[in-house]
């Protein structure tokens, strides 16, 4: 199905027609997207079922036009997955950092990507991404130590040698 | 012109997710990188949850995991849960036996190591189960029949399995009980020190955050007494058990003193132990 199809065109080929919505990224440019694709985005569906017709472009301000692409590609992929369980919470305390092998590869962007996919997947309440992304920062996380942690992220240490010498006292026990 | 992200600008509930996937030692070396998250990885809801999660997986604190969370008075303060896990791990290494008194009012399980046939199964079935009183006097209280030279020496009423070599007191490493073991006995005891060392730090904390909190701490109290009690009640119904089930057993004037005589009293029993230890405030 090509996105460049008007929704006019859809609704005469198909009995239950697909229809295609317009996202408005923040730098202004528009994304054609099929309905069912958007609506993994809790923020979109729940506006939709506000609005009985949505002609226009939806703006999505928080989200540039480059990481909106990701975001959609992420969602045509997972567009048939099961509706999360409602016992997802008691799941996410397992504290396993296994993601499958697309999303992995899915992830595999620089550092700022990474963020954004994360920052919009918050903020469209796509929660399924969001985990996965939390998951992969994490996983950048573990096992490292504070210097490999400050490198990974580009942190700068704003301890003084006491404040690390304290921590450093109340790590003691914690920490293995 | 997307602006420089960084991990610390994430929004809070983001950095609470991806920390939930983290372990201790992960958290405790991100305290160290920079004050922000440093504070973000010190949040009494990751560290309560880690907390919970290690009393579960221990038997010695399974009377830790009996207090509700919320009776606890770890989590007035910020950095409460994570004082509580270190605390609970830094008793986990120190050394217990620190004098002969720290053996006064226990009891121990007895393994005769020619009987065990796998020893690395828990929960073990023990042999005997023994009571150390407090004026050194040892009593077989369940299990199988002793010969009581066996468990005095240099004709003294002394216990014979005392707290140097021969014998190394450590702790066992999957179960955080005391261990004593000797060229043919293994002995295992509980180790009250977590709940005693949690109590404390839950005072400390208390008299940190403030004393407004006064009705709390009294519950705090009565459940710590309810815990207590509960153990005293499990024992004095073993040793009526016990009396049930056999009448040559010779009892002394206070309970604790009772010696089994018979060769035949067995108890369908699973291990017990008892908490001394002084109220908090």
């Amino acid at each position: 199905m090509s996105n460049t199809q008007a929704p006019a065109t859809v609704k005469k080929l198909t009995l239950v027609p697909t229809r295609l919505l317009t996202l408005l990224s923040s730098d202004s440019i528009e994304k054609k997207v099929a309905r069912d694709v958007a609506e993994r985005s809790i923020l979109i569906k729940n506006m939709l079922e506000d609005c009985a017709e949505f002609d226009q472009a939806i703006p999505i301000p928080n989200v540039t036009s480059s990481v909106l692409t990701k975001v959609i590609e992420w969602c045509e992929h997972h567009k048939n997955d099961p509706a999360p369980a409602a016992d997802e919470k008691v799941d996410s305390r397992k504290k396993s950092t296994d993601i499958d092998e697309w999303d992995q590869k899915f992830m595999q962007v620089d550092q700022e990507m990474l963020f954004e996919i994360i920052l919009a997947a918050n903020y469209l309440d796509i929660k399924p991404l969001l985990d996965v992304g939390c998951k992969t920062v994490a996983n950048m996380i573990k096992g490292k130590s504070p210097e490999e942690i400050r490198e990974t992220f580009n942190i700068q240490n704003d301890f003084t040698p006491e404040e690390e010498d304290q921590i450093r006292r109340e790590n003691q026990w914690a920490e293995e | 012109m997307v602006k420089q992200r960084k991990l610390e600008s994430l929004p809070l509930e983001v950095i609470h997710q991806i920390f939930r996937y983290l372990s201790p030692s992960d958290l405790t070396s991100l305290r160290l990188t920079r004050r922000s998250i440093s504070f973000f990885a010190t949040s009494n809801h990751l560290w309560q949850l880690h907390c919970q999660s290690l009393w579960k997986s221990k038997i010695c604190l399974r009377d830790c995991r009996d207090i509700p969370p919320s009776v606890w008075a770890f989590s007035l303060v910020v950095n409460g849960w994570f004082r509580a896990f270190s605390k609970v791990l830094e008793i986990a290494h120190s050394q217990w036996l620190l004098g002969e008194e720290a053996l006064d009012n226990t009891i121990w399980m007895v393994f005769f190591k020619s009987s065990l046939v796998n020893a690395n199964t828990w929960p073990l079935t023990w042999h005997v189960l023994v009571e150390c009183s407090d004026t050194k006097i040892v009593s077989a209280i369940d299990g199988l029949p002793l010969k009581a030279s066996k468990w005095f020496v240099d004709d003294r009423p002394s216990f014979r399995v005392t707290a140097y070599p021969p014998n190394i007191p450590s702790r066992d490493p999957s179960t955080w009980c005391r261990i004593m073991q000797h060229v043919q006995v293994l002995m295992i005891s509980d180790a009250p020190e977590f709940l005693h060392g949690l109590a404390n730090l839950d005072s400390i904390i208390r008299s940190e955050a403030s004393d407004s909190k006064e009705c709390e701490c009294q519950n705090f109290n009565k459940i710590l007494v309810q815990i207590v009690e509960r153990r005293q009640v499990e024992i004095r119904d073993r040793l009526s058990n016990i009396l049930a089930v056999r009448a040559d057993i010779c009892i002394g004037d206070d309970m604790a003193t009772l010696r089994v005589r018979s060769a035949q009293v067995f108890v369908a029993t699973t291990y017990i132990d008892v908490y001394d230890f002084p109220h908090v405030v």
